[in-house]
């Protein structure tokens, strides 16, 4: 069991927080790298030829690097785009995609940014959009023409790992191209995506103990697209090679064409430094913690009256339940006035917990580096206590 | 309303602890309508987590009196909160109807669970009947 908690300061405050999966908490070597650039190393990059513009272009380029290798590839097989985060990596290769792939296939088990992007772009495809279940009948359909198929190593509902390495491999055999969604698994486990090989890789930084605001989409270099600007992606400075007078346009070569405007400069060196603190506390020390501290979780669940572990099987870095007769919103709400963070709701995936539930609803805890079993233990705590509150009727005897 | 208001933060300050404010809330929600007994001229709120349901009546005074339910407590409770602010007042008192008035007590704060704010669309609801 890892013991890193002290390098939290958040976690100073007596919280106990299960919420990672929607947002990590920030190690001191994150935010003093991020205070670091403000303080010592603030300058634009690929515009001046000021010592401090050049280190900072050269930081920015190198984080490139830096990501690629974490995944297990190169920035020779893969381009690395830099991105306010998932959701705008996810959006960003719809755009690229418009007339590159004849349609779409999502699982409905997916969350709400790796579905509506393709439902969107679907709509533009000429072949009918395809919906498959990748769990447990690991197996995609046939289906012709091009496709966009969008995948996730981990789900964010049921916790679930996907057969990633297979539905790559079946998807690439048949010239479908693959959007792996590893905003769930990128704190969590190491990943292979040299070997994977999927066309599009997207994460977003404030999952794996970075900044908000940041992320990245890897795009894999031999794809047969041709640079296009897109219909909605951003333009202006940093896309364009020269602007005539006559304002002609020569558009600058990827990534730059997609990283309009002065990045996110502080939030690509928070990703970095998210990134070597995790390899600093070891990618596969990080990953026995998650799986030790999941099924502990789950343990200590299931031993709860009246409570219902939605999904069976498995689970990574979450749990997501529903209490006999009780409202997950209640749930959460009681729990959170305890200092006991856990999510509740549709839980950004509507149609994955329509499927598993009447209510369409659940209460999600999910764990990362910095849990302890102490936390557990005065999750389930609280949760008792809540539980008792709500099932026993009890009322206060004060009177409004 | 703002003498019911006052009356609803007196109440909510007494609890030290937040677990038994929140919790005080909820039992509030207990004294709503059952939930499903909505009619069907309710009209629901939008938002992400408990379902509300509002619907209303005029007195032949004039007056409007508003119902809620939700499936959660915590919503009902503070709907009920709301609706008990608002009841008695006529279409042009709450012409003006806005969440200015219950500046004080945190509504706001507290009912907008999903990313939608459910207070805001709360009291467009009792809003828009009010003044049809």
């Amino acid at each position: 069991m890892l013991d890193i908690r002290n390098q939290f300061p958040i976690l100073e405050q007596g919280h106990v927080y299960l919420d990672s999966a929607a947002t990590s908490l920030t190690p001191e070597p994150v935010l003093e790298a991020m205070n670091d650039h403000y303080r010592n190393r603030r300058a634009n990059v690929h515009r001046a030829h000021h010592p401090l513009a050049e280190a900072a272009t050269e930081r920015y380029e190198q984080a490139r690097a830096v990501v690629a290798n974490w995944l297990g590839t190169t920035t020779k097989e893969y381009m690395v785009v830099f991105t306010a985060g998932f959701t705008s990596g996810a959006n960003l290769v719809a755009d690229i995609l418009e007339g590159f792939v004849d349609g779409v296939a999502v699982s409905h088990e997916s969350h709400h940014s790796n579905l509506l992007p393709w439902i969107r772009l679907g709509t533009k495809c000429k072949e009918e959009r395809v919906e498959f279940t990748p769990t447990p009948l690991d197996k995609l359909p046939e289906m012709s023409g091009r496709r966009l198929v969008a995948i996730q190593t981990l789900g964010n509902v049921l916790g679930e790992e996907w057969p990633v390495s297979r539905l790559c491999r079946q998807a690439n055999e048949a010239g479908h191209w693959v959007f792996l969604d590893i905003a769930q698994s990128a704190a969590r486990m190491r990943h292979y995506i040299s070997e994977w090989r999927p066309a599009f890789v997207a994460f977003s930084s404030h999952k794996i103990y970075g900044p908000t605001g940041s992320g990245a989409v890897l795009i894999r270099k031999d794809l047969p697209i041709h640079v296009g600007f897109g219909n909605r992606a951003p333009v202006g400075g940093g896309t364009i090679r020269t602007v005539g007078t006559d304002l002609s346009v020569r558009w600058s070569d990827p990534p730059a064409i997609w990283e309009a405007g002065t990045p996110n400069l502080a939030g690509v060196e928070g990703m970095v430094a998210a990134i070597k603190w995790m390899e600093s506390v070891g990618i596969d020390a990080i990953e026995a913690h998650d799986k030790e501290i999941t099924n502990y979780m789950l343990k200590r669940l299931e031993t709860i009256s009246g409570l219902e572990v939605i999904g069976a099987g498995q689970k990574r870095g979450l749990v997501t339940f529903n209490v006999k007769g009780l409202h997950p919103e209640d749930i959460a709400r009681s729990l959170g006035s305890q200092k006991i963070a856990v999510r509740a709701g549709g839980l950004c995936a509507q149609p994955a917990l329509k499927t598993v539930t009447q209510s369409g609803l659940g209460v999600r805890a999910s764990v990362a580096a910095y849990t302890q079993q102490s936390d557990i233990d005065k999750f389930i705590d609280g949760l008792e206590k809540t539980i008792s509150r709500l099932q026993g009727n009890a009322t206060t005897t004060r009177t409004v | 309303m703002r003498q019911r208001l006052e009356q609803f933060k007196e109440y909510l300050i007494q609890f030290e602890e937040d677990f038994d404010r929140v919790h005080a809330i909820m039992d509030l929600g207990r004294k709503q309508q059952p939930f499903g007994s909505q009619p069907a001229l309710a009209i629901q709120v939008p938002g992400c987590q408990s379902t509300l349901w509002v619907w209303a009546e005029k007195t032949v005074c004039g007056h409007w009196h508003f119902y809620t339910t939700s499936d959660g407590l915590f919503t009902a409770g503070m709907a009920q909160m709301v609706a008990e602010a608002v009841n008695g007042h006529s279409t042009n008192e709450l012409k003006d109807l806005s969440p200015d008035w219950f500046e004080g007590i945190n509504l706001q704060g507290m009912i907008s669970g999903g990313r939608m704010s459910g207070f805001l669309n709360l009291l467009k609801v009792i809003h828009d009947i009010s003044q049809k």
